[in-house]
């Protein structure tokens, strides 16, 4: 600790010094202090295995290979059901000066998660962002933000992979900003003021890193690629480490924010309290828990079971006596794939109810809107 | 800041952005999903991406070195994998289901790699705003691409200004405690958000100032020519190979 401490008074060395120096630990946290900002990704080759073998253990971002078809799949179809509902979001609903505004601030919060803070062990985390973008933009276009980042990082710096973007995008820039939206605003509603707002923030910002890291945890388990357990406990444990300098750099800049311009953050609560980022939340919830629908359990179900195997009914005098179904089974016929073939039916089958969900409450609304009801006409 | 490595120009560095977006995305797909690659799947892919890479004119050593930045965070999402044959948590049996997994480790970085430089490739011949062109002529929303090509824009400015106030922390407060210093960071944080929404207002009324639409123009202009149909077609069989062999 002390090392660093001297290592901070002194003049800032050249390039050279600086791959001297970062032969000793004590240098490590120097490096991350003005170093890695400048060397992050343009000399990656130079740096990468000195600086950022730390940052890739227990990191965010799937790379290509870690996840099963059906998963990565699940991910994408979720995430891209979000960013479409986003930009449409954006387009209509902010006007092309504030869309300016969002695309800086895109380009800021990628330059901020250059900020790193010591976490243990020699272990570094750096500032994701996601939470404080849906604080000061809302949460779609804080996941678009997001979106974009993660888009730059994995296609041109390898930060990522691209069959996986669908579930980094989940994870980074749906639930994250959701998740810590969502929290922020309850707990807004519980208690507002100056000072709650900054400790509210905090405590969003730290829920708005741990939730998706679990969520990458089950999604390696969803995979077969990582014991379920394991994961959580490691992607889980660092990440509520990470959170807190998360949390403290997210209130530092509410604070900030608030003293300096606070209608930055007054507009949001104001023009993005509808419920439809909650209907959002809920769709993709239900459309990943369509899409793993692979996990189930090949046993039969409770009624399968007392009717063929308990009551002795054999399988084929019940098929062919109701209306055979489109896709027996859950599985979507012509695809070689079982896996894919499943997932997709568990996606259409979602779709279908929640479409029929709509037209019958469209419909009952209608009734309901009308200025007399029937009973009171009798 | 580097986002691209075109430095020449070249034979497949003019194909179409679309062409060469669609063929790398297409590649690692097939990649992925005939995981885990063979030997012989391995560096035939390998082999593909290098005669690319010649042909574009790409220094090799720095493609090299920018594909290994997938190395650490694959190597560390990989090690999970050996851990869920662990039967007994003893350092033997810890050492047991490493022994055994080692080759899962393997595949699963051997498939993030071989992804990575199949990207690093498609950017090392091909200029960001080609591929901004490309996105956008592949009905990618336009503000998602105006999104993307305003990090780049803006990322220098911010990045700059990042490291002036590091510098600016260093040199006034040397002594500083690390719980502090985390602090003081999201002060520093702050400040950038409140700049970077005024900077974004002038930005844009500077924009229309000068003739701004909503679309960014590009100087690259599209074809779609034997020379696109044949790299997808070549492609195509590639990935029909490696899902056939």
């Amino acid at each position: 600790m002390r090392t660093s401490f001297r290592m901070f008074s002194r003049q800032i060395p050249s390039y050279e010094e600086f791959s001297i120096l970062r032969k000793n630990k004590s240098s490590h946290t120097y490096s991350r202090m003005v170093f890695f900002a400048e060397h992050r990704y343009g000399n990656r080759n130079i740096v990468v295995c000195e600086i950022d073998w730390v940052k890739g253990i227990f990191g965010m971002h799937i790379p290509d290979g870690m996840l099963s078809t059906g998963t990565w799949v699940t991910c994408w179809f979720g995430a891209g059901g979000v960013f479409a509902y986003a930009c449409s979001w954006v387009r209509t609903h902010l006007d092309r000066s504030k869309i300016v505004v969002m695309a800086v601030l895109a380009a800021m919060v990628f330059a901020l998660q250059m900020l790193n803070f010591p976490v243990a062990g020699g272990t570094s985390g750096h500032f994701g962002g996601g939470v404080l973008a849906a604080l000061v933009l809302g949460p779609l276009p804080a996941s678009l933000v997001m979106s974009a980042v993660l888009v730059v990082q994995a296609v041109f710096f390898g930060d990522g992979g691209i069959t996986t973007l669908g579930a980094n995008i989940l994870n980074m820039g749906v639930i994250a900003p959701f998740v810590g939206w969502a929290i922020n605003r309850l707990l807004c509603k519980i208690h507002d003021s100056k000072k709650t707002r900054i400790v509210w923030a905090a405590v969003a910002a730290w829920f708005g890193v741990f939730v998706p890291a679990c969520a990458v945890a089950v999604e390696l388990w969803a995979s077969g690629s990582a014991n379920f357990l394991t994961a959580l406990y490691a992607m889980g444990f660092w990440h509520a480490i990470i959170g807190i300098g998360e949390a403290v750099i997210t209130a530092g800049v509410i604070t900030f924010i608030l003293n300096a311009k606070p209608d930055l953050l007054d507009d949001v609560v104001q023009s993005k309290g509808s419920n439809r980022g909650v209907t959002i939340v809920l769709g993709i919830i239900t459309l990943l828990a369509a899409g793993l629908s692979f996990l189930a359990s090949s046993a039969p179900d409770g009624l399968e079971f007392v009717y063929f195997e308990e009551l002795g009914f054999a399988q084929d005098s019940v098929v062919g006596t109701f209306l055979s179904a489109p896709w027996q089974d859950y599985v979507i016929g012509g695809i070689g794939n079982e896996t894919l073939a499943g997932v997709l039916a568990g996606i259409v089958g979602a779709i279908l109810v929640a479409a029929l969900g709509y037209v019958l409450v469209r419909f009952l609304k209608a009734g309901a809107n009308e200025p007399f009801s029937k009973k009171s006409m009798k | 800041m580097e986002f691209s490595t075109k430095e020449f120009d070249s034979p497949i560095g003019d194909i179409d952005g679309r062409a060469k977006v669609i063929a790398a995305v297409a590649l690692v797909v097939s990649i992925v999903m005939n995981a885990p690659l063979k030997p012989i799947e391995f560096f035939g892919v390998a082999l593909v991406l290098l005669a690319v890479a010649l042909m574009g004119r790409v220094r090799l050593g720095r493609l090299f070195a920018r594909s290994l930045v997938v190395i650490p965070f694959a190597g560390a999402m990989a090690l999970f994998a050996p851990l869920k044959l662990v039967e007994s948590w003893t350092f033997s049996g810890v050492q047991t289901a490493l022994s055994q997994g080692w080759p899962l480790m393997v595949d699963m970085i051997s498939v993030a790699w071989l992804s990575v430089l199949c990207m690093m490739t498609l950017v090392s011949i091909s200029s960001s705003s080609e591929i901004y062109a490309a996105m956008g002529r592949l009905h990618v929303p336009s503000v998602f691409v105006m999104l993307i090509s305003f990090i780049e824009r803006y990322l220098e400015l911010f990045r700059d200004q990042i490291v002036t106030m590091q510098r600016a922390i260093v040199a006034r407060a040397p002594r500083m405690s690390r719980r502090h210093m985390v602090g003081v960071y999201g002060g520093l944080a702050g400040n950038l958000i409140v700049r970077a929404s005024e900077k974004g207002e002038r930005v844009f009324a500077a924009m229309e100032a000068r003739g701004y639409t909503g679309t960014m123009p590009t100087l690259v202009p599209p074809k779609f020519g034997a020379s696109e149909i044949l790299l997808l077609g070549t492609t195509l069989l590639a990935i029909s190979a490696m899902a056939l062999y």
